[in-house]
């Protein structure tokens, strides 16, 4: 270096020397003569702060250069004074143009702003210059292209001394992306708000004290309450104190992390003291980042639900009270005979509990002796979709069953209700009403018929004597003896004919009345006395009589059944023919529940068609025979009371004629058990 | 020259012999008694209209100019007969007077309905049965005053 300078070259140079650094300048000094001794002049100045400084200064703009450029963040100096505006290369980046383009100066970076921001722009940057605020402003960009960008810019007033500002430096960046990010976000959160806002669920978040903060419309609307009213109420305020136990200790067990959601149905009270149904769906809702714990509720109104669920249980229990208050079998049955439904009757049945017949098939456990027709009449059911009605019979039970289709809405049989009604006693009743209807219809009958009778036959004698008393009158007045002696012959005779029929009208009236005490009679013995009694007639008429059979023991009044035989036997020697041995036959065949007794003779006998008029009162076969014509009558009414039955049987005249009577059993058993 | 003239002929259906006695003898002083035929049960009074059994010979059995008919008899009721008479074709134009016991008889009715010509209530005088006749269109008053009676 000195040899240089000393060959006349200026040096200006800086040498490290240990910590130190120090310039070294050396200047040869001019030679006045060329032989003159070259002398140099060497000045070293220790410049080692100056260095160290220089070079922090430049690493630190480094530093800075390569922070704005990997931020992508632009830096510019506006210079107040002479108004030149300096952009590095980030700046025409985020302005979308170059440095040949841009006239640098504050106008060309209004010119780059959006139209609708330059205004806004231009007064807060005014504002910062004149001190009044720190410029920290954003706004759009609008590029050549067209293309909008966000820019955040910051700006700082340098000051060179105290009054007078020099410089403004400041910084751009593009924040375009986050500001779209942003606005995502807020639609985002918008969308969420107003579809949380208009759901058809009421839901809330709930704090940690039980209060609604957020409430959307439908949880208002189920309450009654206004948004602002529900968030400061905690939720126990509005739930009925039977659920309020449970929910409290739910959300508790929620909030300690015990749980993580719960479901409950519950009740709320409406601001109006309503109560409302409703079903709750509660589940924690934890932030990612933050340690905020937000319960989230759901809340649907069941309350025409639970009404309708209520009325259909109250309903339900009504149709299976009244089911079970019927004495017949009920059940309803699925397509595959399957029981659904079923009343306690059905259950006493079958002998089994509920549990253990649902969904299992009735038609197992029906008796075997009904189970084929009624699994038949089922099927016919399933097909016809027509009721079904039959009778069968169980254990000497009438069952009336009938099976009823139910279809579904399409109209096919989904099910077959069943209703079984033991009419065994109703159908006794109805035949012995039926009985008691024809009974009575004959009785009537026979009252009419008697009726008649009487007035036609106590008439006759009557008029008889009306008549001839009139004739004698005559004939007293002409004296005609002869005359006089028949006119008080026939009203004799009338008079004693009167006397016979209404001793006898009598007599069959007691008849009817049923009052004797019943004992055993032996009818063998009652037929004995009879014989004995008419002993003289049989004798005169020469008739054999024959006893066939053993009579039964009766239980009965005597003095009645002596009356039926002594006048049957009476009427079969009565009309006798003398020509062939006369013989009655007297017999009685046991036949099912009763006996048949009969009177047999081989007498004149009657024609068919005069059979049922022979036991009609005053009825007489042979006007020249003494009697009133009453002694059938009285037998078929001694039979009939008896619950008995007679009447005729011949072949014809001359081939004689049996009497035939029927005796119910019961005459019979009560006979023998006395 | 004169026709001859035809018996005036009554046949008395009557079961009761007082009654039948009765109407006799209010005939007989009209000198008429032999004129009546008394039939005693609904079974005779048949075969004589009918002409069967005893009365098979219409000699025996010559048709009446009326019918004195009781409707309570043994064996076969005036009823019945009533109903074989105004069904026979020969013989439903015979008048047929049913004897009854009583004005408000049910049997009445059920005459009327057989189409029997009329009622008398008993006893039968021979008044009433002139009037009878008077109603039935037969002059026989006439006829039995005539001279050639």
């Amino acid at each position: 270096l000195y040899k240089e300078t000393f060959g006349g070259i200026s040096h200006h140079v800086k040498i490290n020397y240990l910590e130190w650094v120090y310039r070294v300048v050396t200047v040869p000094l001019p030679q006045f003569a060329d032989d003159e001794e070259r002398l140099c002049m060497a000045i070293t100045q220790d410049v080692t702060q100056e260095t160290r400084m220089e070079e922090k200064l430049r690493d630190t703009n480094e530093r800075f250069k390569l922070a704005t450029d990997s931020a992508g963040i632009g830096v510019w100096e506006l210079n107040l004074n002479t108004g030149e505006l300096v952009w590095d290369d980030w700046m025409f980046k985020l302005y979308g143009t170059n440095k040949k383009e841009f006239s640098s100066t504050y106008d060309a970076w209004l010119n780059g702003l959006h139209p609708e921001d330059r205004e806004r722009a231009e007064k807060e940057f005014s504002q910062a210059v004149r001190g009044e605020k720190e410029f920290n402003a954003e706004f759009r960009v609008k590029w050549k292209t067209g293309e909008i960008r966000h820019i955040k810019a910051y700006a700082r007033v340098v000051r060179e001394s105290d009054d007078e500002v020099n410089r403004i430096i400041g910084v751009n960046f593009d924040v375009t992306e986050q500001k779209r990010a942003k606005e995502a976000l807020a639609i985002s959160e918008e969308r969420f708000r107003v579809m949380l806002e208009n759901a058809p669920l009421g839901i809330a978040l709930v704090n940690g004290e039980g209060k609604p903060e957020f409430n959307n419309r439908a949880i208002q609307d189920l309450l009654g309450y206004s948004a602002e009213e529900l968030s400061t109420k905690s939720f126990t305020e509005f739930t009925h104190p039977e659920d309020l136990d449970l929910d409290w200790k739910l959300f508790q067990e929620l909030l300690d992390g015990k749980r993580k959601a719960y479901s409950i149905e519950k009740r709320y009270f409406h601001k109006d003291g309503d109560t409302i149904w409703a079903k709750l769906l509660v589940t924690i809702l934890r932030g990612q980042h933050s340690t905020d714990q937000n319960v989230m509720a759901m809340v649907e109104n069941i309350t025409e639900q639970k009404k309708f669920q209520e009325q259909l249980e109250v309903s339900e229990k009504s149709l299976r009270n009244t089911i079970n208050a019927v004495d017949s079998i009920i059940y309803l049955l699925d397509r595959n005979g399957k029981v659904i439904i079923l009343n306690k009757s059905a259950l006493k049945e079958y002998k089994c509990t509920e549990s253990e017949i649902l969904g299992k098939s009735i038609f197992d456990l029906m008796s075997p002796k009904v189970v084929k027709l009624r699994w038949n009449q089922f099927q016919n059911v399933l097909l016809s979709s027509e009721v079904v009605h039959f009778e069968d019979t169980q254990d000497r039970k009438i069952i009336e069953n009938t099976f009823y289709p139910i279809r579904d809405k399409k109209g096919d049989v989904s099910r077959v209700a069943y209703y079984g009604r033991d009419v065994t006693q109703l159908r006794e009743q109805q035949d012995a009403l039926e009985r008691m209807v024809t009974e009575l219809e004959n009785k009537n009958a026979e009252l009419e018929r008697f009726t008649y009778t009487v007035s036609h036959d106590l008439r006759s004698p009557m008029i008889t004597i009306e008549t001839f008393l009139g004739f004698l009158k005559e004939d007293i007045d002409n004296n005609d003896t002869e005359s006089i002696e028949d006119d008080i012959k026939r009203v004799t005779g009338a008079v004693k004919s009167l006397k016979g029929m209404l001793d006898a009208l009598l007599d069959l009236s007691r008849v009817g009345r049923f009052t004797d005490n019943p004992s055993p009679v032996d009818l063998n013995i009652i037929v004995g006395e009879v014989q004995e009694l008419l002993t003289a007639l049989i004798n005169t008429k020469s008739v054999t009589l024959v006893i066939d059979n053993e009579l039964p023991v009766i239980s009965a009044d005597p003095v009645r059944f002596r009356q039926v035989y002594q006048n049957l036997i009476e009427n079969s020697v009565k009309f006798s023919r003398e020509d062939n041995n006369p013989t009655i036959n007297i017999g009685a065949i046991k036949e099912n529940n009763q006996y048949i007794c009969y009177i047999k003779d081989n007498g004149i006998g009657i024609k068919p068609e005069y059979s049922d008029r022979i036991f009609q009162l005053f009825e007489k076969f042979d006007p020249k025979l003494p009697g009133y014509g009453i002694g059938l009558s009285l037998v078929k009414r001694i039979i009939e009371t008896y619950g008995g039955k007679i009447w005729a049987e011949s072949e014809g005249e001359n081939s004689g004629t049996t009497i035939y009577f029927i005796l119910p059993l019961n005459l019979i058993d009560q006979g023998i058990s006395e | 020259m004169a026709e001859e003239v035809k018996p005036f002929e009554i046949l008395l259906i009557e079961d009761n012999d007082d009654h039948a006695a009765a109407v006799k003898r209010s005939f007989r002083k009209h000198r008429l008694e032999n004129h009546i035929t008394h039939l005693k049960d609904g079974e005779e009074a048949m075969n004589y209209l009918f002409r069967k059994g005893e009365f098979e010979d219409p000699l025996k059995s010559p048709r009446p100019k009326v019918i004195l008919l009781d409707l309570r008899l043994p064996k076969l009721d005036g009823l019945d007969i009533l109903k074989a008479i105004k069904s026979d074709d020969q013989l439903k134009h015979l008048p047929v007077v049913v004897l009854t016991s009583s004005r408000t008889d049910q049997d009445i009715e059920k005459a009327t309905e057989l189409h029997a010509n009329s009622f008398v209530v008993k006893p039968v005088s021979f008044d009433k049965f002139v009037k009878l006749m008077d109603d039935l269109g037969y002059y026989w008053l006439g006829y039995h005053t005539s001279p050639l009676g």
